[in-house]
């Protein structure tokens, strides 16, 4: 459970650092996607790791799929969408054709190939959301528009952080995102959704979430927090500083926020990635920018993202390891 | 392991601002309907749309008209309208009355502003006249997923678009799914009684002319339906009010400019050199929505709902205009 | 989605932090109004549930059909007695098969009052939601809310007039490791006990309309921080 691995396989040059200024304000951040280049899906060198990691945990636990028979369609919208992504994206791994109301599917790296068709449950082998779903690293989760608000209605979660997509399945936008100080005073939330509601069918954004955590733990979720959280909590009571700059990670992550063509439901897409303390610190313009950061949060805005503890540690670990 | 930019057609990125598309078909419907199908001027794929959603023909280059489409959007091979000839001021039907197979037509993307609920546990849908194309694009949609519908269509004797075609897709009139009226007395006779007795749950969608928009929606609310269970869509310019002249003042600069009553606000914003992004220019589309900081709104646009044009937030400069003699504008 | 390790806030319901949160999930309880409706169906859970449903359609227009059904003010599980036989079989208990054998009889136009205490009168919202209902069809009333100010917690608070209840009061609590909720009596921040796992949970503000329960926070063996 206590893993120290590298950060990331892609190396630090790929890696989303989600700071922009030295001064944090909680926003929504939104950027078209692709603005910068990047790709909507990521298949890495990490992508059988993850996606076997994402098997073990459907196996233990089925629940983090969840299902709406209102959104059918949207299933099978996602199912094309990401595997149009993905193809157009990793020509080389993954090879997606129709016609005449047939599909073809090919994914190289796991050695699969499907025919189906399109729209009939009875040609996939369980449904569409959870057939796609266990081929990318990303978690998905799908709105439905209605009563003039976005409601997470369904949805593949296996690498949530801090919340579980059981509790707030079928809740509104506004009511998940609810308890975040300041934000609602600002309205931040309440101009995001309506933003939501503006995207045109065909449309991406990408936006980019951070925090901090003691270990390099992928589940994060509150389905698991007996898996993780004792070891979180002591860890937080008893770290040396030497225990800080061996285990803490930086967790971002890459939000994609697509409106999709047929059924018009907004599909969510989350890839979490780590970068530990110790490879932050090698690159000083990150650690000047985190620790600028972290300096000038404000206390409800670090309470809410769990960094009462951990803050003054890290920039602690980070000032002198980066010789700040 | 290296990503590039999506080459498959028809990946999301195919979707640009404005389709290069060429007349494939040209069908006359009835005396007054024309139904065009539009393909791929590179024969390559069109994107795919929710029902409800239209398509903006640019038939100047500085003039959108929108028409619904009648498909089902899922992988469509071309796209299909039908364009009712009408004596417009603009001219735009009869642009469309004109083409023939083989011109080079210029479209925006098709965009939704009529889905279908996808909560709803039965859909109720009422057409009058043209109105006719979007909802023949959601039962379609339901058809193929095999939702609980029912199709109200009115029309004038003799100018049933789609009817056939109607018939065969939602299962004959009697039992089936489609109730077809010649005559708006004889809808009346038949979805006035409907209106009070749909179970929870229903959802409503209404197109056509707006006096008929209105009386059914009227109805709707007359018999309790809550707010969000009645959808619909509008066709046709908005209808316009007298023109009084104001000042529409920008927050950014405080610059001010003098809308005079025969110009519109969006018109005006232009003119002094103001960048505010439109299509349709008649109050449909949404694209020209302006967050509005100081003053009264006199909407005239059919984009805004009751709340938010309470709110006050808001304004469509191409048709509203302000209900005193000052408007500030977050520009 | 929250992005927290720990988003608990520190400290009591009204300190500083606490107060601070915009507690949008937390259920808050304006009081209530009767709209217009074609037909009226008020379920009713408990006698002063009845009471404040009645008092309200006191307000009805005169020829509108109005229809109460009296439950009693706790939510029948499977396995509960079920005098009625409401209860279907494979179902969810008797008060959630005949909510349903009522809702699925209703029509557009209707308004569905449902009063009584908040757990339950929130459950019953989250069945009346799978039946088809949207929130503007539905008015809830919390009996808990309704006391007047001075009278003994538990009371509905907030500057808005639009209180939640606060103190002890019964709560259904959702603990995450169980996927299951349990009926408590607590305030928002304080612990109790999951019978499914014993796990100790804290009542957090984070409210889930369709689970009808609030989220246990897990607060760990010894004293929360």
């Amino acid at each position: 459970m206590t893993r120290t691995g590298p950060s990331d396989f892609t190396g630090l040059a790929g890696f989303p650092f989600p700071l922009a200024a030295d001064a944090y304000r909680y926003t929504a951040n939104l950027r078209p996607a692709g603005a910068g280049g990047e790709t909507v899906t990521r298949v890495g060198p990490d992508y059988a790791e993850l996606i076997a990691e994402r098997a073990r945990i459907l196996r233990a636990d089925p629940g983090r799929l969840i299902r709406d028979p209102a959104l059918r369609a949207a299933e099978w919208d996602t199912l094309r969408y990401l595997m149009r992504r993905l193809s157009g994206e990793y020509p080389a791994h993954f090879r997606y054709a129709e016609a005449g109301g047939q599909a073809r599917w090919e994914n190289r790296l796991l050695g699969t190939a499907a025919g189906f068709t399109p729209g009939d449950p009875a040609s996939l082998p369980c449904g569409p959301l959870e057939f796609i779903g266990r081929q990318v690293v990303e978690d998905l989760v799908l709105l439905d528009e209605r009563e003039g608000h976005l409601w997470a209605d369904a949805g593949l979660v296996t690498f949530a952080s801090g919340w579980s997509f059981p509790f707030v399945a079928g809740s509104s936008f506004r009511e998940i995102h609810g308890p975040v100080p300041q934000a609602n005073a600002d309205g931040v939330f309440a101009r995001a959704e309506a933003f939501l509601l503006r995207l045109q069918p065909g449309q991406a954004y990408r936006r980019l979430n951070w925090a901090f955590q003691p270990f390099r733990v992928l589940d994060h979720s509150m389905d698991a927090a007996a898996s993780w959280m004792p070891e979180a909590d002591a860890f937080l009571a008893t770290a040396t500083d030497a225990d800080i700059a061996a285990h803490v990670h930086l967790r971002v992550e890459v939000q994609h926020l697509i409106r999709l063509e047929t059924s018009a439901a907004v599909l969510f897409l989350i890839d979490t990635r780590f970068l530990s303390l110790a490879d932050l610190a090698t690159v000083p313009a990150w650690s000047a920018r985190v620790v600028a950061v972290l300096r000038g949060l404000p206390a409800d805005i670090a309470a809410y993202k769990g960094l009462t503890e951990l803050r003054p540690r890290i920039i602690d670990c980070l000032t002198r390891q980066a010789g700040l | 392991m290296s990503a590039r930019r999506p080459a498959s057609p028809g990946a999301p990125e195919a979707r640009r601002a404005d389709l290069a598309l060429v007349v494939a078909g040209v069908t006359q419907l009835t005396e007054d309907v024309r139904q065009l199908t539009l393909a791929a001027r590179d024969g390559g794929p069109l994107p795919c749309y929710p029902p409800g959603s239209h398509l903006g023909l640019r038939w100047r280059p500085d003039r959108v008209n929108s028409y619904s489409l009648t498909g089902d959007g899922h992988d469509p091979a071309g796209y299909t309208l039908s364009v009712l000839r009408t004596r417009d001021s603009r001219g735009g039907s009869a642009w469309a009355h004109a083409l023939r197979p083989g011109d080079p037509v210029d479209a925006v993307a098709p965009r939704s502003a009529f889905p279908v609920a996808a909560r709803a546990r039965r859909h109720l849908l009422v057409a009058g006249g043209i109105g006719i194309t979007p909802l023949l694009s959601h039962a379609r949609w339901h058809v193929r997923w095999g939702a609980d519908f029912v199709l109200y269509y009115g029309f004038q004797p003799g100018r049933a678009a789609h009817l056939a075609e109607l018939r065969a897709l939602c299962g004959g009139q009697r039992g089936g799914r489609l109730r077809a009226f010649a005559g708006r007395d004889a809808l009346w006779a038949d979805l006035g009684p409907a209106l009070a007795r749909q179970p929870l749950g229903t959802q409503l969608y209404v197109c056509g002319p707006l006096p008929m928009i209105d009386a059914v929606t009227a109805e709707a609310r007359r018999l309790h339906w809550a707010e969000s269970r009645i959808r619909s869509e509008a066709f046709g310019a908005c209808a316009d009010g007298p023109r009084a002249p104001f000042l529409a003042t920008l927050a950014t600069d405080g610059r001010r400019v003098a809308v005079s009553a025969g110009e519109t606000l969006l018109e005006a914003l232009e003119r002094d050199g103001v960048p505010v992004p439109s299509l349709c220019r008649s109050g449909v589309c949404g694209e020209c929505r302006t967050p509005v900081t100081a003053g009264r709104v006199d909407h005239r646009d059919l984009v805004l709902s009751a709340a938010e044009r309470a709110s006050g937030d808001w304004i469509m400069p191409c048709v509203s205009r302000a209900a005193g003699d000052e408007v500030e504008l977050s520009l | 989605m929250t992005d927290a390790i720990r988003s608990t806030p520190q400290g009591t319901p009204d300190s500083g932090a606490w107060a601070r949160l915009r507690w949008t999930s937390v259920p808050r309880w304006p009081a209530p109004a009767l709209p217009p409706a074609a037909s009226y169906l008020a379920c009713c859970f408990g006698g002063e549930g009845e009471r404040r449903a009645r008092a309200l359609l006191s307000g009805a227009e005169p020829d509108v059909p109005v229809r109460v059904e009296a439950f009693a003010g706790r939510w029948s599980a499977p396995g509960d007695p079920d005098p009625a036989g409401d209860a279907q079989a494979g179902g969810q208990g008797a008060t959630d098969s005949r909510l349903r054998a009522l809702f699925d009889a209703c029509l557009t136009g209707v308004r569905v009052i449902l009063a009584g205490p908040e757990s339950v009168v929130m459950r019953a919202a989250a069945v009346a939601k799978q039946c088809g209902a949207t929130s503007e069809e539905l008015v809830l009333i919390a009996t808990e809310a309704a006391r007047a100010p001075g009278a003994a917690e538990p009371r509905a608070s907030g500057r808005d007039g639009a209180g939640h209840v606060a103190g002890r009061a019964a709560r259904r609590v959702f603990c995450a490791a169980c996927r299951q909720s349990f009926d408590t009596f607590a305030a928002l921040a304080d612990i109790v006990t999951c019978p499914g796992c014993d796990g100790r949970l804290i009542v957090d503000h984070r409210f889930s309309r369709p689970h009808a329960a609030y989220f246990g926070w897990p607060a760990g063996p010894g004293p929360h921080r």
